[in-house]
């Protein structure tokens, strides 16, 4: 399945080079450093808030997962630098969405 | 190798009009070739977002030319400065003299976004990132929405000088945060606005500038700096480091320091871009450029956006690198009139594209 199939049905992937153990983020089915395929992998769902801004109650917000960052819609206010997951991922309007949660501390 | 100029330049206004994109890129030719012995020119380059095809084989046959080089060149908002240094490129390798840039956008660019960045989630339109960029500078640097604003007003008073600006007017910071809120963090007026535009500029070799005028303008250096296409690959969301990068690069490769800058456009596609712009540029230290943009406003200084910058002049997203040299080209000639830099001999421009993932800084003397 493809990474738009695999997120289609909430699932969020990233690509994976077994050769350089490298992650590439946007997807890509090359690896960038060693150029051989790459495989789908689920990606880690915890992450760290870096920044959040808010239009018409829906904040939005810049998670970092690991070595890569994700835009996505956070569903509850909490402080930069607070542990978050991602709760809910998926395709709407040929476009992919994340949300994210704070963690229960 | 030749040294490499600008020996002509010319834009036309900026409107919110739809017209065929062909039109508009000859109109902005036009001001250049009507004064012109167009036998000197052997490149057309057009820079666009526009999905039209073999537009700068197009535009040569409207001009009646038949160049050696014609090509169309597109990397969103920095296309018109990358299309710049394409022609600086080939003329500096001989295999042109005299090369023709135009740049032309219309309001429904599909150019503000990057569908390919999976990394912006549904968060795809440019106001995101400036409210990301804009939070982030703010909470590092303990900064008001009022101090950001203040680019603003400065950038739309200074366009009030410009009769090419889609905008215009004097304002005050007050008056960008009484203008509809977008964000939390960003105002209607803190952003620029797509706007149908057209400049073109002459870039030529030596002699070819000398044939063409006693007054030409010369690029000591261009240089970009790519990063990432990707808004999820910054590292830290407080500056453009792409800027910097190209901003040290263009220095030492024109030899010059920032203090020797007169004059300089940089790409405020929102309020805040402005303020890191002048920070990568080496202008003031990183967390003072809110503190500089505001001692422009209150000295009514031109040395920043003299054209009003984006913010004032819109954002036709195929010609803004262009209009930057244009204005750069007129400030150090003495023709900027009403926003005229007194005694400018070094100027400046500062493109970028895609959330600032890449930049392009040129310097330029007289
Ligand atoms: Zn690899």
């Amino acid at each position: 399945m493809s990474f738009e199939e695999r997120l289609k049905q909430g699932e969020f992937c990233v690509a994976y080079c077994n050769n350089c153990d490298t992650v590439m983020w946007p997807h890509s089915s090359l690896c960038s450093k060693c150029f051989l395929n790459t495989r789908l992998i689920p990606s880690t769902k915890h992450g760290t808030l870096l920044e959040y801004s808010s239009q018409n109650g829906v904040i939005f917000c810049v998670c970092r997962m690991g070595d890569m960052d994700v835009m996505g819609r956070l569903l509850s206010q909490c402080a930069e630098g607070s542990p978050v997951y991602l709760s809910r991922c998926g395709m709407r309007d040929n476009a992919p969405f994340f949300e994210f949660t704070p963690e229960q501390t | 190798m030749t040294d490499v100029g600008i020996a002509a330049a010319g834009q036309i206004k900026f409107t919110m009009e739809s017209r065929p994109i062909h039109d508009i890129l000859f109109d902005a030719a036009r001001t250049i070739l009507t004064d012109l012995d167009s036998t000197v020119i052997d490149g057309i380059l057009v820079s666009t977002n526009d999905t039209h095809r073999y537009l700068g084989v197009i535009l040569s046959e409207m001009c009646g030319i038949q160049p050696r080089i014609s090509h169309t060149v597109e990397s969103m908002c920095g296309s018109g400065g990358n299309a710049i240094m394409s022609a600086y490129s080939h003329i500096k390798s001989g295999l042109a003299r005299s090369i023709l840039v135009v740049g032309a956008e219309l309001p429904n660019s599909p150019g503000g976004i990057l569908k390919w960045d999976m990394s912006r989630g549904q968060f795809q339109s440019p106001i995101y990132w400036g409210s990301i960029l804009t939070k982030s500078y703010k909470r590092r640097y303990d900064i008001s929405d009022e101090s950001v604003s203040t680019v603003a007003a400065k950038n739309h008073s200074l366009a009030a000088d410009n009769p090419d600006a889609l905008y215009g007017y004097r304002c005050t910071p007050g008056d960008i945060m009484q203008s509809k809120e977008i964000t939390a963090d960003l105002h209607l007026l803190d952003c620029s606005r797509a706007c149908a535009g057209a400049s073109a500029i002459l870039i030529s070799d030596a002699d070819t500038c000398r044939t063409v005028t006693d007054d030409a303008v010369w690029i000591r250096s261009i240089s970009q700096c790519v990063l990432s296409a990707t808004f999820g690959r910054y590292s830290t969301y407080d500056r453009i480091e792409s800027a910097g990068r190209a901003a040290r690069d263009a220095y030492k490769m024109a030899d010059i320091t920032s203090d020797m800058i007169d004059v300089v456009e940089v790409h405020d596609a929102f309020s805040i871009c402005e303020i890191m712009a002048t920070e990568s540029l080496q202008m003031v230290e990183y967390g003072q450029g809110a503190a500089y943009a505001h001692d422009l406003y209150v000295t009514e200084s031109r040395k920043v956006n003299p054209r009003g910058g984006i913010l004032g002049s819109g954002h036709p997203l195929g010609a803004t690198g262009i209009s930057q040299m244009v204005e750069i080209f007129r400030q150090l000639r003495g023709e900027a009139k009403d926003r005229q830099v007194p005694d400018a001999y070094t100027g400046v421009t500062q493109g970028m594209s895609a959330a600032g993932t890449s930049s392009l800084v040129a310097v330029m003397q007289r």
